[in-house]
């Protein structure tokens, strides 16, 4: 037999409350400017990366 | 490339709490067009968020030193609302995790949640401490958040380039169904 009976659940409560709609200081556009730059420059490197000649490690 | 998103997915997720799995996180970082539409579905509307350990879990798939920036860059992003890292927390959604495994574990069918990995687990586990209804999570695995707990609120669906189409769900936490569950598990183990 476990010790399953005094482990309970944390819910959270059942009523649902009503959250504020979120405020954020940069605009949609300016995010997304500033995160597509950061999303192709990573692709950049992962390309650079893939083919860049890496010694074969033989074991 | 195309992004479908299901009707009123926006209304369906306004005011809420909304937790990103690695893999939907891997594929907007990868994906400057889902995640410009991604934003455009949530700005102003739900927070997105992403636990430590799903940020753990992407961090993990970084390929050099350089893309590692980028990756921190991207999670800190402003869209993204911090999650919260309190100790006592996380022995909460410790304790909800390892009843939903023996949940999993126990079902009658004997495949919910068979996959879900540990990160799973405790992301499911962090939602169950939400108020009813506020957490969702979007994951392109909808099998690891079965549908004995959890309701599917909608889905995106991303039309790949080999043509392929690749679909990521929004669920939310059933109390109810929980609750039914869980009594169900209870009396399972007593009864041995």
């Amino acid at each position: 037999m476990t010790n399953f009976p005094n482990l309970k659940p944390y819910l959270g409560r059942k009523t649902s409350i009503k959250l504020p709609k979120p405020v954020m200081k940069k605009s949609k556009a300016q995010i997304i400017k500033e995160m597509t730059e950061i999303i192709v420059s990573a692709r950049k490197i992962r390309e650079e990366y893939a083919s860049s000649a890496r010694p074969n490690i033989v074991v | 490339m195309t992004t479908i998103i299901s009707p009123d997915l926006q209304k369906h997720i306004t005011s809420k709490y909304l937790f990103l799995d690695s893999d939907f996180l891997n594929e907007i970082y990868k994906d400057e067009d889902l995640f410009s539409q991604f934003t455009s579905l949530v700005y102003g509307f739900s927070y997105p968020m992403i636990d430590p350990l799903i940020e753990f879990e992407f961090s993990r798939s970084v390929t050099s030193p350089k893309e590692a920036v980028k990756m921190d860059k991207f999670v800190k992003s402003e869209i993204f609302t911090p999650v919260s890292r309190n100790q006592e927390i996380f022995v909460k959604i410790q304790d909800n995790a390892f009843i939903l495994s023996k949940i999993y574990a126990l079902h009658s069918n004997g495949d919910a949640g068979k996959h879900a990995s540990l990160v799973d687990l405790f992301l499911a586990g962090r939602l169950m401490t939400y108020s009813s209804g506020v957490a969702c999570v979007i994951t392109g695995n909808t099998r690891d958040y079965p549908g004995c707990i959890f309701d599917v609120l909608g889905v995106i669906t991303k039309y790949q380039k080999d043509s392929r189409l690749q679909s990521f769900g929004i669920l939310t936490l059933n109390q109810d169904k929980f609750r039914d569950e869980y009594q169900r598990l209870e009396k399972a183990l007593n009864s041995n």
